[in-house]
């Protein structure tokens, strides 16, 4: 019997035969029909998704194309109206420099003239100061050496009170 | 000298006094010298009776133990008035205000004339003449020789300043000449 035995395991045929009631057992027990339904079912979703997402990305990628393009011509409009404003600036700088040059002219010989008149001014106070004490110097020498003069000067502020008015 | 509203309306008071009849302008004004005097011999009499420190009462006493003897009961009582109203510290401009309405109420004007030099008494008897003239009052004249007015005169009468003076007539002259040049 133990002979037997072994050669039926032993035989190639024997272990297909088990193999097959093995297989036929397992089948019977799980689902696989439905097992493989669902897998093909999840991989026709997975490759309508990545359908979907491919059709998606190229939907943002045109509209990323279309942003760029307006970003690149508003960038170009923006540096023109600095431009414009710089040299608007510019101008308006230069202006004001000019005008500011002028008026700091204008000041410069107002002083100038100010100083010219104050200048003259003095001089021509130190020269009748100068000519003023001469003369009293003169007046008091003359007076010192004719004493009576005083009395003309006397007399003649006397008559001068009439001229006054009180 | 400056002389308040409030020192004239004491010297009206004083005036008023005068035509009363209960004392004369002379005699009041001879106390009115007697006081300064003697005011004027001690400062520390004067500061007692103007300080605020000392109440009025011991003023009045003081006065009345000073000037009892020396002047008018009259001017004892004007004297302590001035006190009680602290108005003592305006003494002086009082009497100087009262002297001026007398001036005024005699016909008197006090004028100061100033000279280079000394004027002979001719010359003062004409310019007193002159202003005696022109503004119809007793003229009482004050002279002072300063040489600094080189010649002619310089007549102070109230806040009047009549100037003919030769340095007057430089200095017109100078600030003429610069006036014109300008």
């Amino acid at each position: 019997m133990a002979e037997f035995w072994n050669l039926l395991v032993q035989s190639n045929t024997f272990n297909f035969a088990i193999l097959v009631i093995i297989i036929a057992v397992v089948f019977a027990k799980i689902d696989l029909p439905g097992i493989i339904e669902k897998i093909k079912n999840d991989v026709t979703r997975a490759i309508e998704n990545a359908k979907q997402e491919k059709e998606n990305a190229e939907k943002d990628l045109k509209t990323a194309q279309k942003t760029a393009a307006n970003t690149d011509n508003e960038v170009a409009e923006q540096l023109k109206t600095a431009e414009n404003n710089a040299h608007n600036l510019s101008q308006g700088i230069m202006k004001n420099t000019e005008l500011q040059i002028e008026n700091i002219k204008s000041n410069i010989l107002k002083v100038i003239n100010a100083e010219e008149k104050s200048l003259s001014a003095k001089l021509t106070q130190n020269t009748v100061n100068n000519s003023i004490e001469l003369a009293k110097q003169n007046i008091i020498n003359k007076l010192n050496e004719n004493p009576d003069l005083h009395n003309k000067f006397i007399d003649d502020s006397i008559n001068e009170i009439d001229r006054v008015q009180l | 000298m400056k002389i308040s509203q409030t020192s004239k309306i004491y010297a009206d008071a004083l005036i008023q006094m005068s035509q009363d009849g209960s004392m004369t302008c002379d005699d009041i004004l001879k106390d009115l010298e007697t006081i300064s005097t003697i005011l004027k011999s001690s400062e520390d009499l004067k500061n007692v009776l103007i300080t605020p420190a000392v109440p009025i009462e011991q003023k009045q006493e003081i006065l009345t133990d000073i000037f009892t003897n020396q002047i008018n009961s009259n001017m004892v009582n004007f004297l302590r008035i001035l006190a009680e109203k602290k108005r003592f510290g305006e003494f002086e401009e009082i009497t100087e205000a009262y002297k001026q309405e007398l001036d005024e109420i005699n016909g008197i004007k006090r004028i100061l004339v100033i000279s280079a030099v000394d004027l002979s008494e001719d010359y003062k008897q004409k310019i007193i003449n002159k202003l005696q003239e022109k503004l119809h009052k007793t003229i009482y004249a004050a002279w002072q020789k300063d040489e600094t007015v080189i010649g002619g005169l310089v007549i102070r009468i109230d806040d009047n300043v009549i100037d003919t003076s030769i340095k007057n007539k430089l200095e017109n002259l100078s600030k003429n000449i610069i006036k014109g040049n300008l």
